[in-house]
């Protein structure tokens, strides 16, 4: 799977499950016993509570998602059918079923996805002051990108790559 | 790969080594490693190109028993068919030449649009 369509289909998850919470907060209001947990202590009741806003949500994230599915227009094919990302394709109620994880839990996802991205950005930036650091030492010229500028730069950067450890077995081995 | 052995005379000066290609107008690019004998790289010595050909490897005494490796790549100048090369490398001492030897390991061949590795790897003794 590519870094890029990972983090396409975070930031769609967290989308829908930020719709997901407004659609339950809607019906929540609409019909107060359901979120009003105090006058549901009775265990049994609670429970049933619990389930019923957990059904709300996952409609909810089912047309959502179905929305996406469907190119804005969720349709009873795109309620069984997929959500494309990039490379991806997800059926429309896994995606749905994810998006009720709730926005805290994909944002922090997101900023995870995030952090590991800056790491390898990070690494790569380093590993390209290295070699440029390198290349300086040896007086070999490097285009803007860091590949040598040319066919006698890359030879030489080639050639100072690695020390070899033996005079005649590097002889040999150097390829 | 057999290693050369090239024997220097204490008071006969400095030594380099110089590396050309006979049959122009093909390139070189090349480095010249150092090794405290067969074994133990100290390090470049120095690069040797069309421009510069030929690399300082110090007084005799610093370079007694020390082995040097030299690496590098002939670099074809013009498109065109398979053209005769031929590597000569040089150890000069006291601007007299003391050892030459075309490297046995693609000294001297053909060569097309790709660049041709060779190597060349001697030790030096102070009679």
């Amino acid at each position: 799977m590519a870094v890029t369509d990972l983090g396409t289909l975070l930031a769609v998850l967290l989308v829908l499950a930020m719709a997901t919470e407004r659609w339950v907060a809607i019906v929540g209001t609409v019909f107060p016993r359901l979120v009003d947990e105090a006058r549901n202590e009775a265990r049994g009741a609670d429970r049933a509570r619990r389930l019923a806003v957990q059904g709300v949500a996952f409609a909810g994230a089912w047309i959502a998602a179905a929305c996406v599915a469907g190119r804005g227009v969720p349709t009873l094919a795109a309620l069984g059918g997929l959500v494309h990302v990039g490379a991806l394709a997800l059926p429309t109620p896994l995606v749905a079923l994810l998006a009720c994880g709730g926005s805290a839990f994909w944002s922090q996802v997101m900023q995870g996805a995030a952090a590991v991205k800056d790491i390898a950005r990070t690494r790569r930036c380093a590993e390209r002051l290295a070699l440029r650091a390198r290349a300086e030492r040896m007086g070999v010229t490097l285009a803007e990108d860091g590949a040598p500028a040319d066919r006698r730069s890359r030879l030489r950067l080639q050639l100072g790559a690695h020390a070899p450890d033996r005079l005649d077995a590097s002889a040999r081995r150097a390829g | 790969m057999s290693i050369a052995e090239v024997t220097v005379s204490r008071t006969g000066g400095p030594v380099s080594v110089r590396v050309v290609e006979r049959r122009r107008p093909q390139g070189v690019v090349t480095v010249v490693w150092r090794f405290e004998g067969v074994s133990g790289c100290e390090g470049i010595v120095g690069e040797i190109s069309r421009e510069i050909p030929e690399v300082p490897l110090g007084a005799p005494g610093t370079v007694d028993g020390k082995g040097f490796l030299v690496d590098g790549f002939v670099v074809p100048l013009v498109d065109r068919p398979p053209a005769p090369y031929q590597v000569v490398v040089t150890v000069v001492q006291g601007g007299r030449e003391v050892h030459q030897a075309v490297p046995p390991e693609h000294g001297t061949g053909t060569i097309g649009p790709d660049e041709i590795r060779f190597r060349y790897p001697f030790l030096v003794r102070v009679a």
